[in-house]
């Protein structure tokens, strides 16, 4: 009986009509791994793991002091006994050795560092494809069977020692001990969208999901990792009646913004929040489409549009426009050191003015001198010397010499003219004391500013200044007398003193070239003379070491 | 004559500014033995394309009278190689004609301390002296520079040096060069970020108790990549290229891994234990890729070779050659020897 016992287990053909219903379990557990293999996403390099019925258990009996029909009717018993609980059962060494053969385990990625390696018996477990052994020592104690066991899950030991349960035949022993182990641990699934994520239960890995595993009942503590998406950590209670499953939804995790080359104090403000960030750090953001501003003083902002990839980090050129046009990067110094500085401008000057005492020799010597008596009274006009408005324009050179804040006049000259207005004038000859009309059509003014004290203040390339100084008008009244062409014009002259106040800005583009403008107060000494106002915009030069004296590095390297 | 030009620049560098590069070499080995210190003075200098044409270009700007400009380049040129002279002196000068005479005359300071021996020296405290009659104004490393050095001084004390996005030591570094400091410190921060982000990918590498490598996962190693390709930019010296190049083929192997290209992992693989002959782990990347090539024979192989070295050196390794040669005797059809390391891993204990 013994034998035949032994040669039906051996014959694989007859194994299987002995044991009908175990293929049966096999054969949908297979066709589930197929399943589950489907839907494992990036493992395709492990082995699939179980989906629910898929479970591999490996019983290890051994029974060192028994007749080996012991062991046997165990065997039988206990697939018996088995077919009610799921998943495959693989009992003795035959059917240990056909298990190993009918597996070809890939090399663990933990050996590389992918994952952890938890033991040595969990790589073992993941080779052969098991979720739990179970080791059985039986012996025979005052004639009851006694089956010491131990319970090894992929994390090691479930129990540090022996249990022992005890019966009056194996056939007992084998449904006790079933009945015992099966109460004793319940099953677990996770589920996760995407799957392939990582499982751990009380810090071990187990597998990837969609997964069953087998646990001994009561609290766990598990998370699931998968790249790209935020780790779940939790706790989860396994009782032995019912599967204990754990569906999880994963959510992405944070993609990285950075902004590289941010001008100093760059803020960042994401999709129109209220609340800027130092553009100079990486941002941590849900994965997505974001619009973002980045503001600097003295920056135009910039706005652009980017989508982050989760877990990536996305590199953005911060470069930005500089928003102010008109103030320079020209240095304070070079225009300090650039001494020598001269200015051209145009002006226009106004001016409510008499000429009286304007005189003119005339060539012939029995005429006498003459002299500009007085603007002709208008009707209504009472004054005695009544004054008319000129407007003269012309040109205007200066040269000075800067220090830092004051500088002095080296050098100024200008010449303006007016031929746009025509008033009546009484001339007086003064050898005969006779008067006569004429019409005044020109005039013309050269003045010279021998002494002329400015101040300036420097902000970055802008120099307001004020100017005060002394200068004398040399003056040409060009007059028609009544009834006379225009050819015989002859011209009175003039000089007067005066000094004047000026108030102007300098726009620097170099060191070396600037813009001027300037508003410009005349007041003379004498009081027949109206005070002039006048504006000019010009150019002008500044210059160091104009004559070459000093040593300067070499201008060619 | 380009060439015999750099040799002798790098005559006169080594002549002349010797103290200096034997007191770089002091910092970053400090705790090498006296015969290493002596092996570090000799370090071999990478010639630097990118200096030869930021400092050529800067050259160009000047003499085109683009001052500005040319700054811009001399700053480059002074960040890619600090401890060069001529772009100082350049600088110096170019501050000089755009009018910015107290940095020209700290640039020309700067030139004088650090390479006093210099050939040009006289004609430089001429125009040193030129400068420093046109300005009263003291000069100071910009505001925006200090704060940035302070704050890669403290990262450097810290332990972050290049994460992920570059964040760290290696942000600081780079921000500090972004507000234009070009100074010779900057060797300095230099050497000891690379030697700093050198040791922190060296941590990342290292194999905790109970396992056989390091466990990192592609964004990590993504993430050692860019350390190392990061620390690339850093190198100065042959020696430190070499350091980063051993490590980049340990980085190829596990790319080749992680990318199921089992072939390539095995070669480079190899190629990374060549390098790294200290490092068990690429043994365990040779063996894994191995296994996943099917080249069973050789795998079984270098599994027998690990164990001798495991033996001596991590003795809770050899675990895990069981079952990996279980695994390997299972593929060539010796299940029942295969059955017997299994079980006995099931009734240990």
């Amino acid at each position: 009986m013994k034998e035949f016992t032994r040669d039906v287990m051996q014959n694989s053909k007859l194994r299987y009509l002995v044991l009908p219903v175990l293929m049966f379990i096999v054969t949908l557990g297979v066709s589930f791994s197929a399943e589950s293999e489907a839907y494992a996403q990036g493992g395709q390099q492990d082995a699939p793991r179980g989906l629910a019925g898929n479970e591999t258990t490996l019983w290890l009996l051994d029974a060192p002091s028994l007749d080996e029909s012991v062991l046997l009717q165990m065997r039988i018993a206990l697939e018996e006994s088995l077919t009610s609980e799921s998943g495959k059962h693989v009992i003795g060494q035959e059917a240990f050795e056909e298990h190993v053969t009918s597996r070809t385990p890939p090399a663990p990625s933990c050996l590389y560092g992918d994952g952890s390696c938890l033991s040595a018996e969990s790589m073992a477990f993941d080779a052969l494809d098991l979720a739990l052994v179970v080791r059985v020592k039986i012996r025979k104690s005052g004639g009851r069977y006694e089956a010491a066991y131990r319970l090894i899950d992929r994390r090691g030991e479930s129990g540090s020692s022996d249990r022992i349960t005890q019966a009056l035949s194996p056939r007992d022993l084998a449904f006790g001990l079933v009945r015992e182990i099966y109460n004793a641990t319940g099953t677990v699934s996770f589920v996760t969208t995407p799957p392939g994520a990582m499982v751990y239960v009380d810090g071990a890995s187990v597998g990837e999901t969609p997964l069953e595993h087998r646990l001994p009942i009561g609290r766990h503590q598990f998370s699931i990792k998968l790249e790209s998406y935020k780790p779940v950590e939790s706790t989860m209670e396994v009782s032995s009646k019912e599967s204990t499953r754990v569906e999880l939804g994963l959510e992405l995790q944070s993609g990285i913004l950075v902004v590289d080359n941010p001008p100093p104090g760059a803020l960042l403000y994401v999709d129109g929040g209220p609340q800027g960030v130092n553009a100079e750090q990486p941002l941590e953001l849900e994965p997505g489409t974001y619009t973002y501003e980045i503001r600097a003083d003295g920056f135009r902002d910039k706005k652009e549009t980017v989508t982050l990839e989760p877990g990536m980090a996305l590199h953005r050129d911060a470069k930005m426009e500089s928003s102010n046009l008109l103030m320079r990067e020209v240095s304070e110094d070079a225009i300090l050191n650039n001494r020598y500085v001269l200015r051209l401008s145009t002006d226009i000057s106004f001016q409510n003015t008499s000429f009286r005492g304007a005189r003119a020799q005339r060539n012939e010597p029995e005429l006498g001198d003459l002299a500009f008596e007085r603007f002709e009274q208008e009707d209504g006009e009472t004054e005695l010397d009544p004054r008319r408005f000129f407007a003269t324009r012309g040109l205007r050179l200066d040269m000075s010499y800067m220090w830092k804040n004051f500088g002095i006049g080296l050098l100024s000259l200008s010449y303006l003219t007016d031929s746009s207005h025509s008033y009546r004038a009484i001339i007086e000859d003064l050898e005969t004391g006779a008067e006569k009309r004429a019409d005044v059509v020109r005039v013309s003014r050269f003045g010279v500013r021998p002494f002329q004290v400015q101040y300036r203040r420097l902000f970055n390339n802008v120099a307001p200044f004020a100017e005060v100084g002394l200068g004398i008008n040399f003056q040409w009244v060009t007059l028609v007398d009544d009834g006379q062409a225009d050819e015989q014009a002859y011209s009175l002259r003039q000089s007067e003193a005066f000094w004047t106040l000026e108030l102007g800005v300098q726009y620097f583009f170099t060191s070396n070239w600037f813009a001027v403008g300037r508003y410009n107060f005349h007041d003379h000494f004498n009081l027949g003379v109206g005070t002039e106002h006048s504006l000019s915009i010009g150019v002008g030069g500044a210059f160091s070491n104009l004559f070459g004296f000093e040593p300067e590095p070499p201008s060619k390297l | 004559m380009s060439r015999v030009r750099n040799i002798k620049r790098f005559a006169v560098k080594f002549g002349i500014y010797g103290v200096l590069v034997c007191g770089v070499g002091a910092v970053s080995l400090s705790s090498a033995p006296v015969w290493a210190q002596q092996v570090a003075s000799e370090k071999v200098e990478i010639p630097s394309a990118r200096f030869d044409e930021a400092l050529q270009k800067a050259n160009r700007a000047y003499n085109e009278e683009k001052y500005a400009d040319a700054v811009e380049s001399y700053v480059q040129a002074i960040q890619e190689r600090p401890d060069r002279p001529e772009p100082y002196r350049n600088m110096a000068r170019a501050y000089f004609w755009a009018g910015q005479y107290n940095a020209a005359l700290a640039y020309y300071d700067t030139y004088l301390t650090t390479f006093p021996g210099a050939s040009d020296r006289e004609q430089i405290e001429k125009e040193r002296r030129l400068t420093s009659d046109r300005t009263s104004k003291p000069w100071s490393l910009p505001e925006a520079q200090r704060v940035a050095m302070r704050s890669l001084e403290a990262a450097l004390a810290g332990d972050e040096m290049y994460a992920r996005g570059g964040a760290g030591a290696w942000q600081s570094y780079q921000a500090l060069l972004r507000t234009g400091y070009a100074q010779p410190a900057l060797s300095k921060f230099r050497d000891r970020l690379f030697q700093k982000m050198m040791e922190e990918h060296d941590r990342m590498l290292e194999v905790k108790s109970g396992q056989t490598a390091p466990e990192l996962d592609t964004q990590a190693w993504e993430l050692q990549e860019q350390r190392a390709k990061a620390a690339e930019e850093l190198v100065v010296y042959t020696v430190q290229r070499d350091e980063v190049q051993r490590r980049q083929k340990i980085h190829k192997a596990a790319e080749a891994l992680f990318l199921s290209r089992y072939e390539d992992a095995a070669m480079y693989a190899e190629q990374a234990i060549e390098a790294n002959e200290d490092a068990l782990f690429l043994r365990w990347f040779f063996i894994t890729a191995l296994m996943r090539a099917n080249k069973t024979d050789k795998a079984l192989r270098e599994l027998e070779k690990l164990e001798q070295l495991l033996e001596q050196e991590s003795p809770e390794q050899l675990q895990y050659v069981d079952v990996v040669r279980a695994m390997l005797l299972q593929r060539l059809d010796r299940q029942e020897d295969a059955a017997s390391i299994y079980k006995g891993l099931f009734l240990k204990g």
